[in-house]
């Protein structure tokens, strides 16, 4: 999967790899699953469990090219939202 | 649904309209055109020389096309019959109308020809409960279109309409000038359609849904559906044009989840739930299991992969739970609503691995038995570790949302569904009876997984061990001794919710009941409480909230009487569940074949008729699988090993049923069965 996370400016790339449960963050070019664009407050709020990424795709404030499930799939990584 | 409504669909995109082919909502009116929750169109109107038009006919063609024939003229009795207007209309990525005016006159004609088109893009929760929008709206022509569109924040919807020829176009609609020569037509045609807006690239919308899929082609997927079905013969004529209804019905009530790669799962029903269900779909892939198994596992993939995966209070999520409902509105974009998806439901995840079950022994896919053991596992751990709320060993739920959560998440949700006999509501957690029988189900059949598929004999010892430690407790404490059947429920202090409802029939569906107290359990389902003479009420009479039109409380559900169905023949009560089928399939038949999902508990002999719920949904899912599930236990299906057992039991009144090339591990086979009676018992029973 490939991120490009935007704040302000400035997009910053990453690549993520799911190898039979090995993970790998890289900022690797090349060709991938599933891109997903946002910026960076939105992926933050994804990864401290605090942001629903099925809501923010549609909200549209977070794009997918590629295949949708992967996102379903990365996001079960993530923690409980803290309010919980 | 007033029966002047018409609607027609394509996954959860659909239109419902009066009979003249008009839309005009109102916010709390499910008119319009709607698409993944939210509706694109809540006026469109048609006048001819600023005239409204009257209604011939409506010609539902497919369940996603139709046509309506109309004449100018409204509210006198003569009408002008020199001109006729024809309006064809088939959904896609929103529909696509034809409009046809025909003059019958010597003379040419010069008619002003006006369509209104306006949108609230209101999403369905807002319908159904009267919301304010939160956004703007913007208007504008553009290159010949009409853009409809509304923003909040980053979340923005657009309807886009054209017309072929274009008219002239304002704000608010479409204005045609035209000249019909004798004997001549005119026609437009429209295209509406439906977006999601892009920030910052407004120019670019990404269509929802199947990608402009064509008619022809929708056309001929319905007949590649249809043709690779069982063939029905039989010499009962309804039931055979109820079958036909109900897999046409079901074809229209395919839904494809954005994620699930064009591969399709039974939505819930039409208009409020045209979307994924951990229930209804799971239920309706079980009833259609030996029609189109494919089903079955599109729900079990597309449900395994939004599996709950951790604890969050606003979804009532919890790992390994399956989820209860998927919605794509403004109020879920927004998490105003917790449908991204919401898990408030107790049941759907021990089906979930009745289904799993059940689909391997028809179809002998062990491939998705094994891709999907994780979820299967995580699903039984959910019983004990998740739902067992009261540490008592049995399956209950109280939810965490208390805002926007579901009270009741069996299936029968309504307030008041759960009552002790005289009418008082138990408090939170309650543990009905059927999530036992469930949950007992759920472990027997884990149990064979893990042993034939998952290879893990100890997973199935220990499941066999606490099913049977289960069934043991549950025959004890939810056993009603002075009734003879088993307690709607335990409430928050283990005690009997003491009313007789239709959930026994459930129990003896999943296996939970003692062969010994079996009888008097289907004493109680065929007796004068329970039996409408159509089918088993929800509630029985003579319980304090018993109302024959209370929605969960009194009501016959036509998916709720064939899993009893299914429920007696397991027991081997196949006399009874014949008589449960011939009610059904009886009352199908009052409706066209349609089945609604639950119409009034009435005495059969009082009214003679099946009386609708008021506002039930239909097509609904489950309804449409009755007859289907009917269908198997009259003829008792039961795949064993290889092959398929046949073991008919028909009601009085079908000679014959014959069942042809039933799709299933052993290739295709037939089945056969003849009744007892000669058919023309029937037709004398029915004068």
């Amino acid at each position: 999967m490939a991120f490009e996370l935007r704040d302000g400016k400035r997009t910053q790339r990453w690549r993520v790899e799911i190898e039979k449960g090995n993970l790998t963050v890289s900022h690797r070019q090349g060709s991938t699953d599933c891109t997903v664009r946002t910026t960076q407050d939105v992926f933050d709020g994804i990864v401290r469990g605090e942001v629903n990424a099925f809501a923010a795709v549609l909200r549209g404030t977070l794009f997918i090219d590629g295949d949708p499930k992967l996102l379903v799939n990365f996001q079960r990584l993530f923690p409980s939202p803290p309010r919980t | 649904m007033s029966d002047s409504v018409v609607k027609i669909l394509d996954g959860n995109t659909f239109v419902v309209s009066d009979e003249r082919g008009d839309i005009e909502a109102s916010l709390t009116d499910p008119t319009g055109l709607f698409s993944f929750d939210t509706r694109f169109l809540s006026k469109w109107i048609l006048t001819v020389n600023g005239q409204r038009l009257n209604p011939l006919s409506v010609d539902d063609l497919q369940y996603f096309e139709t046509r309506f024939f109309l004449v100018p003229g409204t509210g006198t009795v003569y009408v002008d019959s020199k001109l006729s207007v024809i309006r064809r209309r088939a959904v896609g990525d929103g529909f696509h109308e034809q409009l046809t005016i025909m003059n019958h006159d010597e003379e040419p004609v010069e008619l002003t020809i006006r369509v209104d088109a306006g949108c609230d893009f209101a999403d369905l929760f807002e319908v159904k409960d009267a919301l304010e929008k939160k956004g703007t709206y913007t208007t504008r022509v553009d290159q010949g279109e009409l853009v409809l569109s509304y923003e909040r924040e980053t979340f923005g919807r657009a309807t886009t309409i054209s017309s072929t020829p274009a008219g002239e176009i304002d704000e608010g609609g479409f204005t045609f000038a035209a000249k019909v020569g004798p004997h001549g037509e005119w026609t437009t045609e429209f295209d509406v359609v439906a977006a999601m807006l892009v920030s910052g690239e407004r120019h670019r919308r990404t269509r929802f849904g199947r990608n402009g899929r064509g008619r022809m082609s929708m056309r001929a997927n319905l007949d590649r559906w249809l043709a690779s079905a069982p063939r029905i013969e039989c010499d009962w004529e309804p039931l055979k044009s109820t079958y036909r209804r109900s897999l046409v019905d079901l074809a229209a009530l395919r839904f494809s989840p954005p994620i699930a790669g064009g591969r399709s799962l039974p939505a819930a029903g039409l208009p409020w739930f045209m979307t994924m269900f951990g229930r209804d779909s799971i239920l309706t892939s079980l009833q259609a299991l030996p029609f189109t198994p494919e089903l079955a596992a599109t729900t079990l993939r597309m449900l395994g992969e939004w599996q709950g995966t951790r604890v969050d209070d606003f979804r009532d999520e919890d790992p390994g739970r399956i989820l209860h409902e998927m919605r794509y509105g403004e109020l879920s974009a927004f998490e105003e609503r917790p449908h991204t998806p919401y898990f408030g439901c107790a049941d759907a995840t021990p089906l979930y691995v009745v289904l799993l079950d059940e689909y391997e022994r028809w179809s002998g896919d062990r491939k998705l038995v094994r891709d999907l053991e994780y979820e299967a596992r995580a699903a039984l751990s959910w019983i004990d570790e998740y739902a067992d709320l009261q540490g008592n060993g049995y399956v209950s739920y109280r939810r965490r949302n208390e805002e926007t959560g579901l009270e009741n998440q069996c299936w029968k949700d309504s307030w008041d569904s759960i009552s002790y006999r005289d009418g008082r509501l138990p408090g939170f957690p309650r543990a009905t009876c059927e999530l036992q029988g469930y949950a007992y189900d759920a472990k027997v059949r884990g149990a064979r997984l893990a042993r034939a598929i998952w290879r893990d004999p100890q997973l199935a010892e220990r499941l066999e061990r606490e099913a049977a430690d289960l069934k043991r407790r549950f025959n004890r404490d939810f056993w009603m001794e002075d009734g003879e059947y088993f307690a709607l429920a335990l409430d928050a202090d283990g005690q009997q919710v003491d009313s007789l409802s239709s959930n026994n029939g459930h129990l003896l569906w999943s296996g939970i009941v003692d062969k010994t107290k079996a009888k008097s359990v289907v004493r109680h389902l065929l007796g004068p409480r329970l039996f409408s003479g159509w089918g088993v009420r929800t509630l029985a009479e003579g319980e304090a909230r018993y109302n024959p039109i209370g929605y969960h409380v009194g009501t016959v559900w036509p998916f709720d009487t064939s899993f009893i169905a299914w429920g007696l023949r397991r027991y081997g009560y196949k006399r009874e569940a014949a008589l449960l089928a011939d009610g059904i399939l009886e009352a199908a038949e009052f409706f066209d074949g349609r089945l609604p999902e639950a119409f009034g508990g009435y005495e059969r002999s009082l009214t003679k008729y099946p009386v609708q719920y008021p506002t039930a949904c239909s097509p609904q899912a489950w309804s449409t699988g009755a007859p289907l599930l009917l269908l198997r236990t009259m003829l008792g299906l039961e795949p064993t090993g290889d092959h398929l057992v046949v073991d008919p039991a028909l009601p009085a009144g079908i000679g014959h049923l014959e069942l042809l090339d039933i799709p299933g591990r052993w290739g295709r086979v037939d089945a056969f069965g003849r009744g007892r009676v000669d058919v023309r018992a029937r037709k004398q029973r029915r004068d």
